[in-house]
Parts: structure tokens; C-alpha cells; sequence
């Protein structure tokens, strides 16, 4: 007994002494729901590609040195929002707009964000990779996503492509105003909004783009299995190496990075789709090398 | 104070998770799959044979009432009228007025019947306005199709409910009694879309024929959403209605043994269908329908008959059912090479006392396969057989190959092969059309019971040509097509007996080009030249157009004014059986529409003219006079 009182104290001493390894704890607020294969993935990263433990206890709000909070998606968010302003957090899994509703400009000293959505820009450079000649993009907005108008013509001017935009309140009128707008686009990107794309409108928008033969944009890989012909997301293990990258910073110097945009991600692509409309298009690695290459990373 | 930090939070979330509106559940849901492999067309230019494809845009401009009459846009079609409720759509002629040579689906329903192989397009418990899309495959394609993909398929794809929602009325009224009705409701419930229809409609056909129709009809189509992979589709249909027969014999008289009166037709279908869509790449699917169609004409001849005015009661009444079953799965082993196999039971049904004795069922099964294989960028082989059985005339197979190679990214060709058999239909085999008059029988056909299937060796050179900058499709093709033991009768004298008597070729070329000008725009033209040399005992030479063309042409215009235009021009042409001599002839229909808000719902009215220029033609027999007819369609969304 006495003996690993001592060997304890000693293992105490020595990690202040050296830098404790920091203590991540995953939050993830009211919402149980949340898939616990993306609570594995990015515990394993995080205790893979940092020095950080990932603490099996549930997190109990108290302040304390050497600690760090993973808040997940906005349930995780809006939790991390309510709590000690002195303890940091990481949020991830969360839409950048909705992050920005949820975070106040005060607290973002101490919250930051790995959002889940892919930056404009990168889409749009997608689209000019994927599908050259093909430069009217269509937009469908809804109640929730209807502020990305002005960030969406931004990110469009710089690559010279034009953005059709329609807006839709109501299901009922969803689907004339996709046809409307699929007789003046080339290329659909979807910009998630629960009202425009979730699991029963997806079958109505799939088809009718395809019988236009425009290919849809699509933001997740159960898009491109549904049938988009290609798609930008970041895997669960890109989020993590993010994660881990943002928590060694911080443990390195206790400062958070700013919130961001994934630097990590995938591209989809669904060569059945592809071939069935008669369009050629090169493999996704090609994608993602080229994106990096524009974006500046190494 | 844990409890309270966290639970204040859990307040919050409930009252702003609307307001917050998008989150990670956007991104991280499971969706259907939707574009399956079922479901994904081939590229025109990778397909096995050639093909026309007939768009919702195309039909409502069209102006058509008929489904029938949707085909004069499709190259080496012959439609015409044997009455004004019997259509006749053959592909390259060798029809009588019962064109029995084609595959006819619907959403995969086979609805060409027994007895007569033909399809009843009248009765038929859908309209032009349930119709999403028409694809016609020209040329034999049984690997693909099924049973009867003897001259060509022509497959019929109804409106989604997923894709239209609320209600539509539309009222139809013109010359030559013309009056139909459509009422359409689409809604959804959770996982539920639904599509609910009622219609009607009405014409008192040629001027000299008792043939007025008047057909009432509904339909309803369900697709139930088990989960991300699985649906359930249910389809059903009714249409009952009145048509009238009688032969009006050739000066326009009365033929006692068939005098004018009025017959009953009903026709049903029930439809269930389960998919599992795997992926893109991978999907299976069971398919079960039955379908039934019943003719009730019972009558009594005239007393002029006979010196001592005798009439006699004739039941020339026809039912006809179908049972059919249906495995299919779709395998792909990556996106160059995709496989469909899958195999089907059917039971078919006829009780038709007048021309046949009994009831009498044909069981078949048949098991198919086919296969696409990309064996380089610019290669590809399309590759199929089915092997059918059936009671009367054993095994058959009818094998397919095709290969396409694109030349460039625009050019593409295709070589096709491709046998097919006809199997023949119940009046051929067991026909026993015998007339009982009080003591007096008069027998006209019969059937051996041993006729062997019809066989087609067909050969086709085909080039596709793609612009997309300018929206230009070129399809074009020629063809060779020989067949044997062609199922006819001897004659002219009666009794007639049917028997594999002729053997015929055909060959000729077609093209189709396809204009998108632009997207307010649309222009097709269609050409077709067709050659066939036949043996006796049918007239199989004349059975087709030498020449026959199409061309159709849409506007929209930025005020709400849609304009169309059809000119159709065919040679001289003589259908088999009761079919005449009939003169080359040119018509143009035309039609104007304008959208417009009639108390804040969308609203359309079209006025149609066929025949434009007024010169009357003749339709399958002299008698059957085609003069200018208009009407006009008002539409409101509900």
C-alpha cells in the first residue's frame, strides 16, 4: 500500500514537472443520440496523434488546470457555451453558421471550432475541377440556409462562376422551384438546410437533377450513395487529426487555434452516376491532391 | 451544481434547436439510396440498341390525348386506327389491327394480352397526363425485356408521386365529341408518397363508324419507405367504359352478322413491387402483378341475315388475365462491368367462348441475364440472353450482343445482334372461331395447337452522335432483320387455319436527331426507311411505310406562350388482316398554350388542331376518315 502511494506522488511530480499530459474530456450536451463510432474515431485519434488522454468520465464542469473539453456537434456546443468561462473547448461536428449563433464574439477566446461544413471556396474550386464547362451553379435555399447567399456569390465571384439562387419556404413548392432553377444551372451544390435536403426530400431532388442530367453537389458520403455524383466532407479521422493537432497546440503553449474550416477532407464520387450521365470525371484522389495543391498545403 | 450547469443547457436546446436550424444531423444522416442501379439509364451512346426516349415536356406539348399516337415521334413507327378506340402502334409494320410483335410495359407491367398479344391502348386505366416518360427500344431485345421483345419494347414509365405534390384538374373539350376529365391528387405522409387519379374520357371516333367511346378510370400509385434501403411501390388501376363495335361493312352499310351496338370493356391492374437498393451499383427487386382485361359484347345478329329473318344471340365476349412474378438483381462488380439477372413465373388466362373453347391458361417461366462490360475507355460490350419456357412450344433462348466503340468523345458506333422469338399468342394456337346460327355453323379460324415461335435474327449498325455545345443527338441506324416460321393464316377462303407458314426480311435505316436549341427550344426529327420482302401468305411488303418521317417542334416564350408543331408524313401502306390500301399522306397538328394565374393557381389552356390543313386521309381501312379536329385544355393546379 505504501509503496504505490509513493510510486503515485512520484508519477504526479514527475508529470508536472515535464508537462502533464492534458486531459481531454468529449461532451456531447443533451444529445445521446450522438453516434458513438464518431466518439470512438476521435478519441482514438486524438490519443493517437497527441499527447492528451481522452477521460472516460463524464465531464462534471468544473474548472481545472490542464483540462480540455471536446464539445460535440451543437447539442456538445451548446453546452460547452453555458459553461466556466475559463475552460477550453473544442468544437467540432458543428455548422459553422450555427456555431456563430451559439458562440458569442466573448467567448471565442476560449471555444473554438473545427467546422463540420466544407468552406465555399473549396466547393466551388471543386466544381471548377470536376466539371469544367459547366459554370451556372444552382443554389436551392431554405429558411436556415438563406444567409449563405452573400458568402456563396463571394466565393463564386473568385472562381468566375455564376450562382443561381432560388428559395423555398414551404416542401410544396421545393420541387417547382428546383425546376426552375435546374433549367438555368449546370451543376446543383446543395447547402444543407433541413427544410431543402434531408432523407425524404433527397429521392425528389436526385431524381430530378438526374432526369436534367445536372449533377448534384452533395455535402456528405451518404449523398454520394444516394446518388450525388460527387461530394466534399471530412472523415470522422480527418476530424480528428484536426482535433489533435488543435489540442497539441494548445497543450504545447495553452493557446486555442481560431476556429476553422476542416484542413482535412475526402472527395466521393459515384461512377455510376457519373457514367450514366454521360459525364467523364477523374479519380478523387486527383480531387484532393488538387484542392491541397490550390489551398497551399505542403 | 453540475445538475444545474447541465441542465440549463438542456432547456435552451429544446426552445433554439429550430432556430438554430442546420446541425450536424445534416451533414451526418443516412440517406436513401436513390439513383440505383435499376434506376440509372444507360447513355445513349453506351446502350445495346437504339432507343427513343419521349419526355413529360414532349408528351404535354405533343398535344396528344392518345397514348398511341405519342409514337408517330419515334422513327419506323406506324400508328394508326382499325376504329377510333382500337389503335394500332406497330414498329415496321407486319401488324394487323392487333399488333401482337411488341413488348408494351408499364412501370415493368406487360400489358399486351391474352388471347390476341395485342394491347387494348383505349382501355388501358392510365392517361397521357399519368405519363412521366416513354422508352421505345427499336429492334428485338428480349435479354432485356422479357417475353415478346420481338420488333421492339416500348416501356412506359408513369409520374413519381415523389415528385409531384397537390392536386390538378384538367378539362378537355372538342370536335368530334372529344370530352375528358383528369383529377390528380399527390401528397405525402412520413414515408409515404401517394398518387391518386381519376379521369375520363370521350370521342365519337370517325364519322362513319360506330366506334364512341366513353371510358372511365382510376389509378393510384404508393411508394412506402421501409428504410434507407428499402421500398415498397403499390400500384393498382380501373378503367371501365362503353365502345362501340360493328362492322359498317365497306360502302358504309350495315353488316347484319356484326351490326352497330355497344360493347363493355373493363381493365385492372394490381402491382406491388420491393426493392432493395444497395448502392449505386448493386440493387434486387421482386416484382408481382395481375392484370386483367374483359370484353363483354354480347349481341344479336340481324334479321336481314337470313331470307327468313332469323337472329341469332353471339357472346363475343374476351377475358383475358395475367399473374406474373418477378426476381431481378442488378450486381455490379465495379462501374465497368454491371450485370442484371433475374428470372419470372406467369401464369396467363383467357375465356373467350366465341374464339376459343374453354378456358384455357398458359403457364411460362423464363430466366434472363444481361451484361455491360467497359473493356476499355472507348469499348464497350452489352451482352444478354433469356431462356423462356412455356406449355405449348418448349424452350427457346434469345441471345443479344452489342458492341459500341466511340470513336471520340462525340462519335460513337454500334454493331448489334440480336434473336428473339415470338411465341404464339392463345387465338393462334387454340383458335376454334366457329359461328353457331341456330342449325347453321360457320367456321373461320382454327388453331393447330403445335405452332412453333416466330424467330428474328436481327443485325444493326448504329452511330450515335453527341454535340453537347450545340444540344445535338444524332441517332442513326441500319438494319437487317430476317424472320421465319411467321405465324399466318392461309387464305383468303375461310376456314383459315394458322400455321408457321412465311418467312420475310426487313431492312432499312432511321435516324433520329434531337435539337435542345436551346432550353425554351426543342426540336426532333425522325426518318425512317423500311424494306420488307415477304413470302406468302401475307402481304408483309406493303405492311409498313416505305418512307415515313417526323418532325415536332416546341417554344416556350417568356410571356407564358408555349407553342408546338408536329408534321407527319407517311407512304402508301396495307396492314395485314383487314387492313386496306391506304395512301401516303401529311398532316400537321399543332398546339398553343398559355400559362396564366386564374385566382392565384397556376393554370394552362392549349388549343390543339390536328390535321391542320384540313386533307382528309384514311386510317388502316378506307372507311376511317381523318379529317381536322381541335379541342382545347384547360388545366388549374389545385
Amino acid at each position: 500500500m505504501r509503496l504505490r502511494h509513493i510510486f503515485l506522488l512520484l508519477v504526479l511530480l514527475s508529470s508536472h514537472a515535464f508537462g502533464e499530459p492534458l486531459t481531454v474530456f468529449f461532451l456531447v450536451g443533451n444529445d445521446p443520440s450522438f453516434p458513438g463510432e464518431i466518439l470512438d474515431g476521435i478519441e482514438k485519434q486524438v490519443e493517437a496523434r497527441s499527447d492528451a488522454r481522452v477521460s472516460k468520465s463524464k465531464f462534471d464542469g468544473a474548472f481545472r488546470q490542464n483540462e480540455l473539453v471536446v464539445a460535440f456537434g451543437v447539442a456538445g456546443t451548446k453546452a460547452a457555451a453555458s459553461l466556466d468561462p475559463r475552460i477550453p473547448v473544442i468544437s467540432i461536428f458543428v455548422p459553422r453558421k450555427t456555431f456563430e449563433e451559439i458562440i458569442s464574439a466573448r467567448q471565442k477566446k476560449r471555444v473554438t471550432a473545427i467546422y463540420i461544413d466544407q468552406p465555399f471556396s473549396r466547393q466551388m474550386a471543386l466544381v471548377r475541377l470536376a466539371f469544367p464547362g459547366r459554370h451556372r451553379i444552382g443554389v436551392m435555399l431554405g429558411p436556415d440556409s438563406g444567409s449563405e447567399m452573400e458568402s456563396l456569390t463571394k466565393a463564386s465571384s473568385i472562381d468566375g462562376l455564376q450562382i443561381a439562387v432560388r428559395r423555398t419556404s414551404s416542401r410544396s413548392d421545393l420541387f417547382s422551384g428546383l425546376e426552375a432553377l435546374l433549367k438555368e444551372s449546370d451543376v446543383i451544390l446543395s447547402v444543407p438546410d433541413p427544410m431543402v435536403f434531408n432523407s425524404e426530400t433527397i429521392s425528389g431532388i436526385l431524381l430530378t437533377a438526374y432526369r436534367y442530367n445536372v449533377p448534384l453537389v452533395g455535402f456528405s458520403p451518404s449523398y454520394v450513395k444516394a446518388g450525388a455524383l460527387i461530394a466534399l466532407y471530412s472523415t470522422v479521422e480527418q476530424v480528428g487529426w484536426q482535433a489533435a493537432e488543435a489540442i497539441s497546440k494548445f497543450s504545447g503553449g495553452g493557446v486555442l487555434p481560431q476556429p476553422a474550416y476542416p484542413a482535412y477532407f475526402t472527395v466521393g464520387v459515384n461512377r455510376y452516376v457519373a457514367r450514366s450521365m454521360g459525364i467523364e470525371i477523374q479519380d478523387e484522389a486527383t480531387f484532393e491532391e488538387k484542392l491541397s495543391h490550390m489551398e497551399g498545403a505542403p | 451544481m453540475l445538475r444545474k450547469i447541465l441542465f440549463v443547457p438542456i432547456v435552451l436546446n429544446v426552445s433554439l434547436s429550430h432556430a438554430a436550424g442546420v446541425t450536424e444531423n445534416d451533414f451526418l444522416a443516412d440517406m436513401p439510396v436513390v439513383l440505383s442501379a435499376s434506376r440509372l439509364n444507360q447513355p445513349v451512346d453506351e446502350a445495346p440498341s437504339a432507343m427513343t426516349v419521349i419526355d413529360s415536356q414532349m408528351i404535354r406539348a405533343s398535344g396528344y390525348r392518345n397514348i398511341a399516337d405519342l409514337f408517330r415521334l419515334v422513327p419506323g413507327f406506324y400508328v394508326s386506327y382499325y376504329n377510333g378506340h382500337q389503335p394500332v402502334v406497330s414498329y415496321h409494320g407486319m401488324s394487323d389491327q392487333y399488333s401482337r410483335r411488341m413488348q408494351v410495359l408499364i412501370d415493368g407491367r406487360s400489358v399486351y394480352m391474352p388471347p390476341s398479344g395485342g394491347v387494348d391502348w383505349s382501355s388501358l386505366p392510365i392517361t397521357v397526363e399519368d405519363i412521366d416518360r416513354i422508352e421505345v427500344i427499336r429492334g428485338p431485345s428480349a435479354a432485356a425485356h422479357g417475353a415478346n421483345s420481338f420488333l421492339g419494347v416500348i416501356s412506359i414509365i408513369t409520374r413519381n408521386p415523389e415528385l409531384e405534390h397537390g392536386a390538378e384538374v384538367s378539362v378537355r373539350r372538342g370536335m368530334d365529341g372529344v370530352g375528358d376529365g383528369h383529377l390528380r391528387y399527390a401528397g405525402s405522409s412520413g414515408k409515404l408518397d401517394y398518387r391518386l387519379v381519376m379521369g375520363y374520357r370521350s370521342d365519337s371516333g370517325f364519322a362513319q363508324v360506330n366506334d364512341t367511346q366513353r371510358i372511365g378510370l382510376a389509378n393510384a400509385s404508393a411508394d412506402y419507405a421501409l428504410d434507407e434501403a428499402d421500398m415498397l411501390r403499390f400500384a393498382m388501376g380501373y378503367s371501365g367504359g362503353t365502345e362501340g363495335l360493328g362492322n359498317p361493312g365497306n360502302a358504309g352499310t350495315v353488316d347484319p352478322a356484326d351490326p352497330p351496338r355497344d360493347s363493355y370493356v373493363t381493365s385492372q391492374y394490381e402491382q406491388v413491387k420491393w426493392e432493395r437498393n444497395a448502392d449505386s451499383g448493386n440493387d434486387t427487386s421482386v416484382l408481382f402483378y395481375h392484370e386483367f382485361q374483359r370484353l363483354t359484347d354480347n349481341y344479336l345478329t340481324l334479321p336481314s341475315l337470313f331470307p327468313n329473318s332469323a337472329v341469332f344471340p353471339i357472346d363475343a365476349g374476351i377475358t383475358g388475365q395475367r399473374y406474373h412474378l418477378e426476381y431481378q438483381q442488378s450486381y455490379s462488380v465495379s462501374p465497368d462491368f454491371r450485370n442484371v439477372w433475374g428470372g419470372s413465373v406467369r401464369l396467363d388466362q383467357s375465356v373467350a367462348p366465341l374464339y376459343m373453347v374453354g378456358q384455357l391458361s398458359e403457364p411460362s417461366q423464363r430466366v434472363f441475364w444481361h451484361g455491360e462490360w467497359h473493356v476499355s475507355r472507348k469499348f464497350l460490350v452489352n451482352a444478354g440472353a433469356m431462356l423462356e419456357h412455356n406449355t405449348y412450344t418448349g424452350k427457346s433462348l434469345s441471345p443479344q450482343a452489342a458492341f459500341n466503340y466511340h470513336l471520340n468523345r462525340y462519335n460513337t458506333l454500334r454493331l448489334g445482334f440480336s434473336n428473339a422469338v415470338r411465341n404464339p399468342v392463345m387465338f393462334e394456337q387454340m383458335a376454334h372461331l366457329v359461328y353457331t346460327l341456330g342449325s347453321i355453323t360457320v367456321p373461320r379460324f382454327y388453331g393447330p395447337g403445335n405452332l412453333l415461335p416466330e424467330r428474328v435474327q436481327s443485325r444493326e449498325i448504329g452511330y450515335i452522335s453527341e454535340l453537347p455545345s450545340y444540344g445535338i443527338v444524332v441517332d442513326a441506324r441500319l438494319y437487317q432483320d430476317h424472320f421465319g416460321d411467321l405465324i399466318a393464316t392461309t387464305g383468303p377462303a375461310f376456314p383459315r387455319t394458322f400455321g408457321n407458314f412465311g418467312s420475310a426480311d426487313d431492312h432499312g435505316a432511321e435516324m433520329q436527331v434531337k435539337w435542345n436549341f436551346s432550353a425554351e427550344t426543342q426540336l426532333t426529327a425522325n426518318f425512317a426507311h423500311t424494306i420488307i420482302a415477304g413470302d406468302f401468305p401475307e402481304t408483309y411488303n406493303q405492311s409498313a411505310p416505305k418512307n415515313s418521317m417526323s418532325l415536332f417542334a416546341m417554344h416556350s416564350f417568356p410571356s407564358g406562350f408555349e407553342g408546338s408543331f408536329i408534321y407527319t408524313r407517311q407512304g402508301d401502306v396495307r396492314a395485314l388482316g383487314p387492313g386496306q390500301l391506304i395512301a401516303g399522306y401529311s398532316r400537321f397538328d399543332c398546339r398553343l398554350a398559355r400559362s396564366f394565374m386564374l385566382e392565384q393557381k397556376q393554370a394552362e389552356i392549349a388549343f390543339i388542331v390536328q390535321n391542320l390543313m384540313n386533307t382528309p386521309y384514311s386510317e388502316f381501312r378506307t372507311l376511317n376518315v381523318f379529317d381536322r379536329q381541335g379541342y382545347v385544355t384547360l388545366s388549374v393546379g389545385l
